[in-house]
């Protein structure tokens, strides 16, 4: 049965979804790998570094996008 | 508010001084491993996977409550911070509490997710500092594979793009 499923809970082995779905993920995923791998390698990733900045640059641009979408709706009324 | 007082920031770092065990995750762990400001990906809420424990659970919900932080779970208010029995049965559930304060921040608390064991993340996790403070940020390759895992449209176009942004970084392109 070709139902709702999922690679990670239950592969349906005849399922055309499932396979679709493990070769799009096999394309990304060893090169991505190879790439994370890279990364966190380099020295800013090193244990103990301070990421202070990454929440506060996430908050500035979710007050950004905030304010974005609350003068587009009053542009359009 | 100025943006460097930071909701997100200040919930982090009420979790780990109340020694909740939990981990960063979901795009906001993966934004830790970015270079600078220019590479951090936009997303409105804050993924944290706690240990799947009553009192984990129970010791997060205070400390953000203290951190004016409120809950809801399923789209309800969720206020039986205290109830074990409650407690056990969104455990149970593997479910999502999201903590939300007046300014709008999303902390999503999160006692399962796919392709994201707690114990699995605890074997190699990376510590990184919040000021004072150390948080413990799933390995980015963990992160990957369970936003791949997910398997959701968005996902898959995030791996992508990622791909591609770290493709360049890397001076592949």
């Amino acid at each position: 049965m070709a139902g709702p499923c999922s690679i990670a809970v239950h592969p349906v082995p005849h399922c055309p979804s499932c396979r679709q779905r493990r070769l799009d993920s096999a394309a990304v995923t060893e090169d991505l790998l190879r790439l994370a791998r890279w990364l966190e390698a380099q020295p800013w990733n090193r244990p103990g570094s301070d990421k202070t900045w990454v929440l506060r640059t996430h908050w500035s641009g979710f007050l950004f996008s905030r304010e974005l979408r609350r003068a587009v709706r009053v542009a359009v009324r | 508010m100025s943006p460097s007082a930071s909701p997100p920031l200040n919930a982090l770092i009420a979790l780990s001084r109340a020694r909740v065990p939990f981990f960063v995750v979901g795009v906001t762990g993966i934004n830790f491993y970015a270079l600078d400001a220019s590479q951090v990906v936009r997303t409105e809420d804050v993924d944290v996977l706690l240990a799947p424990r009553i009192e984990a659970l129970r010791t997060a919900l205070a400390a953000l409550s203290s951190a004016g932080f409120s809950f809801r779970a399923g789209g309800e208010p969720f206020v039986d911070l205290d109830d074990r029995a409650v407690l056990g049965n969104v455990l149970a559930r593997g479910a999502t509490i999201t903590a939300e304060d007046d300014a709008g921040a999303r902390i999503d608390l999160m006692l399962s997710g796919q392709g994201l064991r707690f114990d699995d993340l605890a074997a190699d996790a990376v510590s990184f500092r919040l000021g004072e403070v150390e948080v413990r940020v799933g390995r980015l390759e963990k992160l990957l594979r369970a936003k791949e895992l997910a398997g959701r449209p968005k996902d898959a176009e995030f791996l992508r793009l990622y791909a591609a942004r770290l493709r360049e970084q890397a001076g592949e392109s």
